[in-house]
């Protein structure tokens, strides 16, 4: 049995994750991490007609890079688990039109990233597989349209409001083969402490993040010290200083560790003051643990990190119907190759 | 109250961060929320909407000096003008970063106005012109039409019960 504690999996076998690529637009190319992307489009259009087509652009080139890199072809390639923000996860289920592989959809908002890094992960363990493929992607303005106004309306928006991240992120987890490996995977439980203002997604979030971190320290028996980095999906600034407090609270010292956020890590705030509390979207996190952290693990300077990614699992509808943001977070750990802890 | 762990059996442990209330919560987050700065934002949009008004002013003059009309008469392409003014700068994607400095004063006035319906057709362009364009462009903007259309016959209702003054 994988199953350890109530939420974990402790993938024995170790899936490699033998090649990753991430793609970005031109605003996460000025950032602090655009030089470790592998493709940076220095424009939103990325030469398609529509915002949703950039999208699925996006996935299709981060996804195709992915399977370059790990060194396979398409008909190596044995299941696709992608996901996205848009409606009926239009950009997944389109881009796995041309990936042409099996293909399971997931939707975990921004959350996707590491929901669709574990099923990869544990398909693998399971033996269901020599090769699968976690993809997932977001596009400021397809978000922007779908669940905020449209892109050029002019509306102030709060200090606490986040910006969607133009990016894509895929990794090819193999059975065998060269690069970081993937221990355990905590699947999170629904949060909902009452928040309703689709601006301020960060404190919405928070208590996910925090519930999953606890799950997973309580499950693995692992410490906060036991990790080089820990990251948090995309809280940005209200949401990553509210989980740091509701952790202290729980008796949780996560100034053992270095505790990060995708969402800060990916934008230079002083910078770029319109992204206001910083990044959010499926594609933050994955671009930035596949473009930023795994590149940092290859080279040595990490051993061992946790990636929780979060999600607010809000749609248009439900938050005009006055209803509450419901919340999750995914945490995957992954080790250096090689690493002996 | 340290979090349990080490809990290998699966049985179901009660996790400390969900027995935080909402009012708990809701305390906790409040210390780190930044405050919207609701003095400096009125401010701003006194100036913003003040300085719009003031270049209607200026093309409603420039319209009567140069056009010969009447106030009346240049009240309309006034309007106009503003109208254009704001759809360039939608389209040239200036007005939402305007906006986001000048709140209500950039969407309290005609321009904003012009804007919520511009930036909508924009957007929804790639949805065709009848369940697009069409479609989409009061979607933002048809809420103003409604209740302004609701607010004018309460008060011409008022007003004929009342008689109360205005000029006819």
């Amino acid at each position: 049995m994988i199953l350890t504690g109530a939420q974990t999996w402790e993938f024995k076998s170790k899936p490699v994750i033998i090649g990753t690529a991430s793609v970005v637009g031109p605003e996460e190319g000025e950032g602090p991490l655009g030089g470790d992307f592998d493709f940076v489009y220095d424009n939103l259009e990325i030469g398609e007609k529509t915002w949703e087509k950039a999208e699925r652009k996006l996935l299709e080139h981060a996804s195709s890079l992915a399977l370059s890199h790990a060194g396979i072809t398409r008909e190596e390639l044995q299941f696709y688990i992608s996901g996205d923000l848009m409606n009926q996860i239009i950009s997944a289920t389109f881009s796995a039109r041309k990936i042409g592989a099996p293909y399971i959809g997931v939707f975990g908002a921004c959350s996707t990233s590491m929901e669709s890094l574990a099923m990869a992960a544990l398909i693998v363990d399971a033996g269901g597989a020599k090769y699968t493929m976690a993809a997932t992607a977001s596009h400021n303005c397809t978000v922007e349209k779908q669940f905020r106004y449209p892109t050029e309306y002019g509306s102030q928006k709060p200090p606490t409001a986040q910006y969607t991240i133009t990016g894509s992120g895929a990794a090819v987890v193999s059975s065998s083969g060269s690069g970081p490996r993937i221990t355990h995977a905590t699947i999170g439980r629904i949060q909902d402490l009452g928040v309703k203002d689709p601006f301020n997604m960060g404190e919405a979030m928070a208590p996910a993040a925090a519930d999953t971190l606890v799950a997973h320290f309580r499950d693995t028996g692992r410490k906060p010290e036991d990790y080089d980095l820990i990251v948090t999906g995309d809280l940005a600034t209200v949401g990553h200083a509210i989980v740091k407090d509701v952790l202290k609270k729980d008796g949780v010292n996560m100034g053992a560790t270095d505790f990060k956020d995708c969402g800060l890590m990916i934008y230079d705030r002083e910078k770029q003051p319109y992204v206001m509390a910083g990044g959010s979207g499926c594609g933050c996190s994955a671009v930035v643990t596949y473009g930023h952290i795994l590149k940092k693990m290859k080279k040595g300077e990490l051993n061992r990190v946790l990636i929780a990614a979060t999600g607010a699992l809000l749609s248009p509808l439900s938050y005009q119907q006055g209803e509450t943001i419901p919340c999750i977070a995914h945490a995957v750990a992954l080790e250096r190759e090689g690493f002996e802890g | 109250m340290p979090a349990k762990t080490k809990s290998k059996s699966g049985a179901r442990v009660e996790l400390n961060t969900t027995s935080l209330t909402e009012q708990d919560y809701q305390q906790i987050a409040k210390k780190h929320k930044p405050k919207t700065k609701v003095f400096t934002n009125c401010l701003k949009a006194f100036l913003v909407g003040g300085l719009i008004c003031l270049l209607g002013q200026c093309i409603q003059q420039l319209f009567m000096t140069y056009g010969g009309m009447t106030s009346r008469e240049a009240s309309s392409p006034t309007v106009a003008v503003l109208i254009i003014i704001s759809v360039i700068l939608t389209s040239l994607g200036v007005y939402d970063k305007i906006a986001q400095w000048a709140g209500a004063g950039s969407a309290v006035p005609v321009t904003g106005f012009a804007n919520s319906m511009c930036s909508s057709a924009i957007e929804s362009k790639a949805e065709g012109l009848v369940l697009g364009v069409g479609a989409n462009m009061f979607k933002l903007a048809g809420s103003v039409i409604v209740f302004g259309v609701v607010a004018a016959f309460v008060v011409g209702v008022i007003h004929v019960i009342f008689g109360l003054g205005g000029v006819h």
